[in-house]
């Protein structure tokens, strides 16, 4: 059964009976391939669909998930219960749990994963008083604002106020590599315990490469609750910087305390163009850095020009948005003409823009302009009847991550092996423009009546 | 996309049922089960789906039955025609499936697991209305329905689940105002089912109804749906009705399908 991977979040959504006999083909060989391939944050199985389980069904599929969490370092367990569901888990699972359960879907998302939630106010009540200390923990460390409430009384009183509530929730062992989260259009990597050599095996370069591809600009490490950096550590982190330089990438390193690291190495991270705080919120308080809300650089951005390989993927792109818009919305975008030339639109409002970085057998950023009218209409399977504005980007991501895979999918039967990174999502032209501020483009302009839809493939 | 006109076509595509068949199921109706297995007898393909039904491990007989009396004198009245509202599926069977990995092997799997299931549920639960035996025969129908209708657009609707979790039947509706349901009623009612058979699933499934009759469909179709067979195929989420479930009608459920737990 494939999972559904969002937000570096992978989601297995069985339903009916579970037990011994079917659960090997909820996790397959095959499944744990692909999520291995991806690395997630965060792998769960959600019970939402599930009538009845036993012991053996669950124990198979925590066994997968605890050989996942093994492999690609993630935070693993299942979600989407009721209390007796969860108390039933528990009780399974006297001894040790190695898995973690979250009550629900959405809030894994506050736990792990890139999805952006830190304007989102939270309760926490456990009465088991380790466990409420281990989810506070777990969210504290990602930068989000918890409350916890202390007793069942207060927890009831305050919990309508919240935008998430978590309760019958728990934590198993978490060894969590480097943690990474989006505040403020700001990538944050937490790094905990020893940082040496082994940094490089335990950070996602293609995440950081691919956060890079589809432009975000800022990236902060925060060390406060590292003990100490060697000099293998801090040459990794001096690497990066100089590496991102020519992107006009900013690294940043908050919490890096004279006790952690020799004072000459404090002073190659400076060299190497790092920026040093004394913690995240010294860091979130300079305007003059966190203002360019991590789309923006003041510094030279490499040029690259566009190539014959972007040139070769053209039709393809057209062919898989084009199909897609079709299929999804019964609109037929009418090709008008084909440019190259750096993003140009009339008009600049009411759009929804997307952002995806193709690596491997071909090296692009494909933009999709579309206008709001429209992008509402290819959107409409995946949003309810009223839909909010995060909806609606949620929905567009989505869409765009289904173009993304018919893209991969026909360029893989050229026998050319693409990978893609998770869309982005924009409503404002301005941002877009100054995040592709040098690069020329092929700009392909459609017309969905008398609408603009623009297909942007740049490098 | 998909249209309520793309739909039509479809429905206007399915062939009648044999003349042969209606009339075995018609002498089955006067219980004349001898000229029905006569007249059954014509049709080799029937005969063919007969034998490889009724011969499954799930049917429980010992020794290979091929004869249309014998098969029909072993099913009595009530499962014989349940064979034949069954067969009526083989007329809209793809040869090759090509949205789920299923096969002909699988569905008449599928088929025959319901039937025999599905009759246990009844005898438990005392229900003398024999009709509702055979409205088990037409839901398979909404599996071959979700796959012919898919089928041009398979790849798009592939990768719009891979990145959201939303059900075949959400996203017919979503496309056309139409329910899976919906297009399977409209084959019932070109063939000529009861009324009430298409009538009862519809309501069955596509409601949150308490009544007891109704929560034990909802559950064997769940139970079933939760085969690895099924779920290799793709089509574990298949159907989007209430999971609200009492344990003590899953409990009961259990002990009379026999469950192992």
């Amino acid at each position: 059964m494939k999972p559904i991977i969002k937000n570096s979040v992978a989601i297995f959504h069985p339903s009916g009976f579970l037990d011994g006999n079917n659960a090997m083909t909820i996790i397959t060989g095959a499944d744990e391939n692909e999520i291995i391939s991806k690395r997630p944050d965060a792998i769960f199985v959600s019970l939402q669909k599930i009538i009845f389980f036993n012991k053996k069904g669950i124990a198979y599929l925590a066994d997968r998930l605890t050989f996942l969490k093994n492999e690609c370092v993630a935070f693993v367990g299942f979600c989407d219960y009721d209390k007796k569901k969860y108390n039933s888990i528990l009780d399974m699972f006297t001894d040790d749990i190695n898995f973690s359960l979250v009550q629900s879907e959405d809030l894994v998302f506050l736990f792990a994963g890139t999805k952006n939630v830190d304007s989102k106010s939270i309760i926490i009540y456990s009465d088991d008083h380790s466990q409420k200390n281990q989810l506070a923990m777990a969210l504290i460390e990602r930068k989000l604002d918890v409350k916890i409430a202390k007793d069942e009384v207060e927890f009831k009183k305050d919990r309508k106020n919240f935008d998430f509530i978590v309760e019958h929730s728990y934590i198993g062992n978490i060894e969590k590599k480097v943690s990474v989260f989006i505040k403020n259009n700001i990538i944050i990597y937490t790094l905990k315990g020893f940082i040496d050599s082994d940094i490089i095996n335990t950070f996602d370069m293609r995440y950081h490469r691919n956060s890079i591809k589809v432009g975000f600009r800022i990236f902060c490490f925060d060390v406060s609750d590292v003990s100490s950096i060697n000099i293998h550590g801090a040459n990794f982190l001096s690497k990066l910087s100089i590496e991102g330089a020519e992107f006009g990438v900013s690294i940043v390193v908050c919490g890096l305390h004279s006790n952690k690291i020799a004072k000459i190495l404090t002073q190659d991270l400076e060299d190497a163009g790092i920026l040093l705080y004394e913690d995240l919120k010294s860091f979130f308080s300079d305007e003059d850095i966190v203002g360019q809300t991590g789309i923006e650089t003041q510094k030279m951005v490499k040029k690259v020009n566009i190539d014959k390989k972007i040139i070769s993927i053209l039709p393809t792109v057209i062919e898989a948005t084009v199909h897609t818009v079709e299929v999804l919305s019964d609109k037929k975008p009418n090709k008008q003409n084909v440019k190259i030339k750096k993003l140009h639109m009339e008009k600049e409002d009411d759009f929804l823009i997307s952002i995806v970085g193709m690596y491997g057998g071909a090296d692009a950023v494909l933009m999709l302009v579309m206008d709001r009218q429209d992008a509402e209409d290819v959107c409409k399977i995946l949003l309810v009847d009223e839909f909010t504005q995060e909806d609606l980007f949620d929905s567009f991501s989505e869409f765009a991550s289904v173009i993304s895979g018919k893209i991969v999918q026909i360029l893989k039967s050229k026998h050319i092996d693409v990978e893609v990174t998770m869309p982005r999502i924009f409503d404002k032209i301005s941002e877009v423009k100054k995040l592709e501020n040098t690069n020329n483009g092929v700009q392909v302009d459609f017309k969905i009546k008398n609408r603009d839809m623009i297909i942007f493939l740049t490098r | 996309m998909l249209h309520k006109y793309d739909i039509d076509r479809y429905l206007d595509s399915i062939p009648p049922i044999p003349k042969t068949i209606k009339s075995t199921l018609l002498y089955l109706d006067k219980a004349d089960m001898l000229q029905a297995a006569n007249i059954a007898k014509e049709d080799v393909v029937f005969v063919e789906y007969l034998s490889d039904v009724v011969n499954k491990p799930i049917f429980g007989f010992r020794d290979e039955i091929r004869n249309v009396n014998q098969i029909f004198g072993i099913l009595g009245l009530n499962r014989a025609k349940q064979m034949i509202y069954s067969y009526y599926m083989q007329i809209i069977l793809p040869k090759k499936w090509e949205v789920f990995d299923f096969s002909s092997k699988k569905f008449q799997d599928l088929q025959a697991n319901l039937m025999i299931q599905w009759s246990k549920i009844l005898d438990a639960l005392a229900i003398q209305n024999r009709d509702l035996e055979h409205s088990i025969t037409l839901i398979p129908a909404s599996l071959i329905v979700c796959e012919m209708l898919f089928r041009d657009i398979k790849d798009t609707i592939s990768l719009l689940r891979d990145t959201k979790e939303i059900t075949y039947d959400a996203i017919l509706y979503k496309m056309s105002g139409y329910r899976l349901l919906d297009v399977v009623e409209k084959i019932a009612k070109k063939w000529e089912f009861k009324k009430s058979t298409a009538v009862f699933v519809k309501s069955a499934l596509g409601s949150e109804s308490k009544r007891e009759i109704d929560i034990y469909l909802r559950l064997l179709l769940s139970y079933e749906m939760s085969k690895p067979y099924i779920i290799d195929s793709g089509l574990n989420d298949f159907f989007d009705f209430s999971l609200d479930f009492k344990e003590k009608d899953i409990s009961k459920f259990q002990s009379i399908i026999d469950m192992e737990i």
